[in-house]
């Protein structure tokens, strides 16, 4: 079985319409959608869920304010200023006057009479990096430190076969391992369903989602635009598929909105030790197509739906030569 | 005043408007400083072509075992959450590129067997933004050598330009430059974009641009700004990927508000959303063939067209608006 990861350094490039196409063209291979924190191949696919399951990722801190005894060794320990300290009003007993919030707001808890202030400490979740070094550490227990649901998977059907994809929760951590799981959930379809190709619409960047994208490819294609920002961006996605050793091929996409930049990118794709897979017109098209709920290569015959066809034909014929 | 600028999807322009608000609040004479978050891809410096003078690596600690002092306890391993240490046969081996950096297993260490080394993962780099005239358009950077407009004769300038002196007072810096870049093949953009966030300024107007997603980095990144811009275009895509950096990113509490670029190709989705949710449209800019080129070459928008100049100054303008109306928002007094 083969696996073949659309990825584009620059994000907007046409990575997923093109992804989505390709899915489209080759008539039977399981797709899956690794652009886990921004997913939007749903949109062209239209998946109905067969199977769905929690992602849990990694863990997150918590205080219980009543046990803190607010000796701050949690806040001296985190390396990632997740952990700060706040004064809360508490009652005769030691307990916390609830609906008390910091300083400033003070006067909260009319009716009960405020005997004295305590400290305590508290755990910014967005900065939390879920180490679980203060929840080990902390001499009054007062920490507690579990594994969250950080998103949720799916395996579904759509009109051109199987789909793997995910959704990450809002904000939350660790879109590389979620990533993993989709690839090989991807690739266990394919086997029990005797599949011969895994598509992989990867996510843009260079870091922890794309790593986990590329790993174990066969085939790479970088989708670049012809823009100062996307000669940039496409130097430096190259250099991580060339650490991987994986086979890449580079397409420009709205090539004519710069040709000069688009040669200038084919250079530098030749010279990465890049394939040229060809290039794709500027076509309001593919826009269209998304308005319409289509692959663009379902809804138009124009020149970017040529374009991609070619190119499509070119990648089947470069995954055959990697045989 | 701290202004962030994020997109949850790619490509739609949030660089763009990053650089050209900084451009225009600093054309405006305001202590201004561009902060490039967007560590795997930075692309600020492509259009502020920034003097840099000074470039800080970023490390992380991580553990070096003293094989003579362990006892393949194995506690290192148990408290590592990032699967970076493993035992091979009662011997500890480190998985580097996977430690966060903690600091759990040297103080679990029962025979202080582990002591921390940094590890590189990627730079900051400072510099100083020269404002030349309209004409002073594409001048060529100093370093990384992307020129694409190789003969301008403004490159000279800019290059031998007496930073020691702009430094020293003699002429007032007012415009600067800070980005973040992550070493290729690390996967974790957190600790550089925190590392860069520390230079973003207390008083002036400091513009974050921050990385598309909605995970963890674009966090990092938009957290304690006093406000945030969304771009996104009125398409399918953005309109998806829009609600979805709305859904993390108000969890924040930052005010906010939403640029739609690209005005006129798509559909109306995005426009309901926002009168639906309450979200405040800065602006739209429409969707043209010469913007489109004037971005490709690498060139500011608001320096090269003035119609999109006035834009950007209006858009800059309601955003101080709103943040003065804020009851407690503006922690510090706005615009300074």
């Amino acid at each position: 079985m083969k696996e073949f990861v659309v990825i584009s350094g620059k994000g907007g490039t046409g990575k997923t319409s093109i992804a989505a196409s390709f899915v489209a063209l080759s008539g039977h291979v399981v797709m899956a959608d690794c652009d886990v924190d921004a997913a939007d191949l749903h949109i062209l696919l239209s998946p109905k869920i067969k199977h769905k399951e929690t992602f849990i990722g990694g863990g997150l801190a918590t205080i219980d304010p009543d046990l803190c005894t607010g000796c701050g060794d949690c806040e001296k320990l985190c390396r990632f200023d997740a952990i700060s300290p706040m004064k809360v009003a508490v009652d005769g007993k030691g307990a916390i006057d609830s609906g008390v919030g910091t300083g400033g707001s003070a006067g909260g808890g009319e009716g009960i009479a405020r005997k004295e202030e305590k400290l305590i400490y508290f755990v910014d979740k967005f900065a939390c990096d879920g180490c679980g070094v203060c929840a080990y550490f902390c001499p009054a227990n007062a920490i507690a430190f579990e594994e969250q649901e950080n998103g949720e998977w799916y395996i579904s059907e759509t009109r051109f076969g199987p789909m793997v994809h995910a959704k990450l929760h809002a904000g939350a951590e660790n879109s590389g391992k979620l990533v993993t799981i989709v690839k090989n959930e991807a690739r266990k379809v394919a086997d029990v369903e005797d599949i011969g190709m895994v598509i992989v619409d990867g996510s843009p960047g260079i870091g922890c989602p794309v790593i986990s994208s590329v790993t174990g490819a066969d085939l790479v294609l970088v989708v670049t635009e012809p823009t100062k920002s996307g000669v940039h961006d496409l130097e430096r996605v190259l250099e991580l598929t060339r650490f991987f050793n994986v086979k890449t091929m580079v397409t420009v996409n709205r090539f004519d909105i710069n040709e000069e930049i688009t040669e200038r990118i084919e250079e530098k794709a030749r010279e990465n030790g890049a394939v040229l897979a060809g290039r794709i017109h500027y076509d309001p098209a593919v826009v269209e197509a998304q308005i319409e709920k289509k692959t663009v290569v379902e809804y138009s015959d124009g020149t970017a739906s040529q374009d991609i066809k070619g190119i499509w034909d070119f990648v089947k014929y470069q995954m055959e030569e990697e045989e | 005043m701290k202004l962030a600028i994020a997109s949850g999807k790619g490509g739609t322009g949030k660089t763009t408007f990053a650089v050209n608000i900084a451009y225009v609040s600093a054309m405006r004479g305001e202590r201004t400083r561009y902060i490039d978050c967007d560590v795997e891809e930075p692309n600020g410096h492509i259009f502020l072509q920034p003097h840099i003078t000074d470039s800080v690596p970023v490390a992380i600690p991580i553990p070096e075992v003293d094989e003579a002092l362990c006892t393949s306890c194995g506690e290192c391993k148990r408290i590592c959450q990032y699967s970076a240490i493993t035992m091979i046969l009662d011997k500890v081996i480190v998985f580097p590129e996977l430690c966060h950096g903690c600091g759990g297993c040297a103080l679990v260490c029962p025979t202080n067997a582990i002591s921390e080394v940094p590890r590189e993962m990627g730079v900051i780099e400072k510099g100083i933004i020269h404002l030349a005239g309209s004409d002073g358009a594409s001048s060529a950077q100093s370093a990384s050598g992307d020129a694409i407009d190789d003969s301008n004769p403004v490159q000279e300038q800019t290059e031998t330009m007496p930073v020691v002196d702009l430094q020293a007072g003699t002429e007032k810096v007012f415009f600067d430059f800070v980005q973040g870049k992550m070493n290729i093949k690390e996967s974790l953009a957190v600790p550089i974009i925190r590392k860069a966030k520390e230079y973003v300024l207390d008083e002036g107007v400091s513009i974050v641009d921050a990385p598309p997603g909605t995970s963890c980095p674009v966090i990092e990144s938009v957290r304690g700004a006093d406000f945030l811009i969304l771009v996104t275009e009125p398409t399918p895509f953005g309109f998806n990927d829009l609600k979805l950096a709305v859904e993390t990113l108000e969890q924040l509490d930052i005010p906010m508000g939403i640029v739609i670029n690209r005005y006129g190709m798509g559909n109306e989705e995005v426009e309901k959303f926002c009168s639906e949710r309450g979200l405040p449209i800065l602006g739209r800019f429409p969707f043209e063939r010469r913007i489109a080129e004037v971005y490709s070459r690498g060139e500011i928008l608001s320096r090269e067209l003035p119609d999109y100049r006035e834009m950007i100054e209006s858009l800059l303008d309601d955003v101080i608006a709103m943040l003065s109306r804020q009851p407690s928002g503006g922690k510090r007094g706005v615009g300074d």
